[in-house]
């Protein structure tokens, strides 16, 4: 499937998930968004798709009665997207490939491609050495009330928070070249606290300790990661910028509805003042660790406040909303196949037979000119098309033969009987088809 | 002169301050057995160190000796303190650390002593 088609269906899918959240950020389960984006994150980097009957896509085409994607590539931008969303090739050839401007077999549009990626992927990586260079620094932390959390989290008793039930022990540290806790690193997690924090309020600081180490539990680190390859990917679409920025503003917001429901109710007060009393210096749009970050500071407090007990038809509803956009908008539409012309029969190859309307010339390069019936043949499917008379369902074009060329170097004594293949290029008056790879006979 | 050393800097000399002149990598074996830094962290940080003024290299080895001593850095700290947070007024500073109550009966009573020694 074609990049240019993933990143068109991608945003589509964005977009929708994007007018879901300004309609219902605070009425939904988090972990609603926090599947959505995965969904949608999946959609624009995978290469491949589960076709559904359900799908948007495969809807359109069926309202609009189309065949295969090849005569939607023509019929303008809403006709490519719905052909994009049909899975056919050719859209992305006809978009791509566009035969001005090449330079030696790559496109400039191609060049410009590439030299986004490797721009963005160089802002990421240089974000991240320069924060790597900060983290290594850092120097074990040494406060009591840390260490209590450490002890009191790692009785089974903890319930969800269990450090039991987390395999990589995060370590805490502290740095002096940071202004608001992080939590990085995948394999071996440290949360990472500046050296100017309140050390003294403990129920504060749980709660900082809480929300960066369920960053830690749901691998919040790895995700920042695909989130910067596809952004990488897909620089050119504007909505995956938007995708960017919102499901990492929604991985914060997840964070803080479990650290708060551990708590309950009365914690929510608590925990939004420690938020705010954390602050923060300066944000990295580009930063690959997880961070308390100002810009999305008002949503985080209202979405604490309004957070709502946990329903069981709230989860249904969410469950429901969430496979009906993934079904409509990130599947792709049925294969073609399925749909059957009136009086069709299924076949097999076709053989091909030619045969001149004049005399065949003598030499065969001499054959400009001359004119020419093609003929396919299909080759019946035993079994399946048993009872039709395939000579019947043969299709005939008729041309002009205006050049003739051989892969062959040699003379052929104008033997035409040869194995040699002879391309055949034509003005043909019948549809589409060109004759091609045609193996001359009689 | 005040050298402004980061955190991960005053860790360094603090090694050297205690344990006196030694080698890099011992330092480096210190260290990351003290707070768990890898080799190549330990080199960096002394080398800012040798670039801000407050280490001293000498050849065979790479042998490290501190340029600049604790008391002249506490001194120093102390003074950006008093200025950046109390108004240039020492006497704040120590009313401060009296009223906190974080001070033990001994700790007041060896402050005693230094003062009744200054006269």
């Amino acid at each position: 499937m074609g990049l240019l088609h993933r990143s068109l269906t991608g945003a589509l899918l964005v977009l929708v998930i994007l007018l879901v959240r300004a309609v219902a950020v605070n009425r939904l389960p988090k972990a609603a968004f926090k599947a959505l984006w995965a969904v949608a994150a999946a959609r624009l980097l995978l290469p491949f798709s589960v076709a559904s009957r359900f799908s948007l896509y495969n809807i359109a085409a069926k309202l609009a009665g189309s065949g295969p994607g090849k005569l939607w590539g023509d019929s303008g931008i809403g006709g490519s997207l719905i052909g994009a969303g049909a899975g056919s090739e050719p859209v992305d050839e006809l978009h791509m490939a566009k035969p001005d401007g090449m330079f030696g077999g790559v496109s400039v549009t191609g060049a410009i491609y590439f030299l986004g990626v490797c721009a963005l992927a160089c802002c990421f990586l240089f974000s991240y050495l320069s924060c790597w260079r900060k983290f290594r620094v850092s120097i074990p932390v040494q406060h009591k009330a840390a260490e209590d959390w450490l002890e009191k989290r790692s009785c089974k008793k903890a319930g969800v928070f269990a450090l039991g039930r987390c395999r990589r022990k995060p370590e805490i540290r502290v740095s002096d070249r940071i202004s608001s806790p992080l939590t990085y690193g995948i394999l071996r997690p440290v949360i990472l606290l500046p050296k100017r924090m309140d050390w003294e309020d403990e129920r504060a600081l749980g709660y900082i300790l809480d929300h960066e180490y369920v960053h830690i539990l749901h691998f919040d680190a790895l995700d920042k990661v695909i989130f910067a390859v596809m952004l990488c990917v897909h620089w050119f679409n504007p909505l995956v910028w938007g995708m960017y920025f919102f499901a990492n503003r929604d991985m914060e917001l997840y964070c803080d509805e479990i650290v708060v429901r551990m708590g309950g109710e009365s914690a929510k007060e608590s925990y939004a003042l420690a938020l705010l009393r954390v602050e923060e210096l300066r944000r990295t749009p580009f930063s690959l660790h997880s961070c308390f970050g100002s810009n999305a500071m008002e949503e985080r407090i209202v979405a604490i406040m309004k957070m709502r007990k946990n329903s069981i038809l709230g989860f249904a509803f969410a469950a429901v909303l969430v496979a009906g956009t993934a079904t409509l908008f990130a599947t792709s539409a049925l294969a073609q196949e399925e749909e059957k012309p009136e009086g069709s029969v299924p076949v097999g190859l076709c053989s091909w037979g030619i045969e001149p309307l004049d005399s065949m010339p003598a030499e065969l390069n001499e054959a400009n000119g001359a004119t020419f019936v093609l003929t396919a043949t299909p080759t019946p499917v035993p079994g399946e098309s048993d009872g039709v008379d395939a000579n019947d369902t043969a299709a005939h074009v008729s041309g002009t033969v205006s050049s003739l060329a051989s892969d062959r170097d040699e003379e052929t004594d104008g033997d035409v009987n040869s194995e040699t293949d002879y391309y055949l290029k034509t003005d043909t008056n019948g549809e589409g088809a060109q004759a091609e790879d045609v193996p001359a006979n009689e | 002169m005040s050298i402004k050393l980061f955190d991960s800097e005053l860790k360094v000399m603090d090694v050297l301050w205690r344990e006196g002149d030694m080698t890099a990598k011992r330092i480096s074996d210190i260290l990351k057995e003290e707070i768990g830094w890898n080799m190549n962290t330990t080199y960096t940080v002394i080398k800012k160190c040798i670039g801000k003024g407050a280490i001293g290299r000498s050849e065979p080895n790479f042998m490290c000796r501190p340029l600049i001593a604790k008391e002249t850095v506490q001194e120093a700290e102390a003074q950006e303190l008093v200025g950046k947070l109390f108004d240039g007024s020492p006497n704040l500073l120590f009313a401060s650390l009296l009223g906190s109550g974080k001070l033990s009966d001994e700790q007041i009573q060896k402050l005693r002593q230094m003062i009744d020694d200054l006269k």
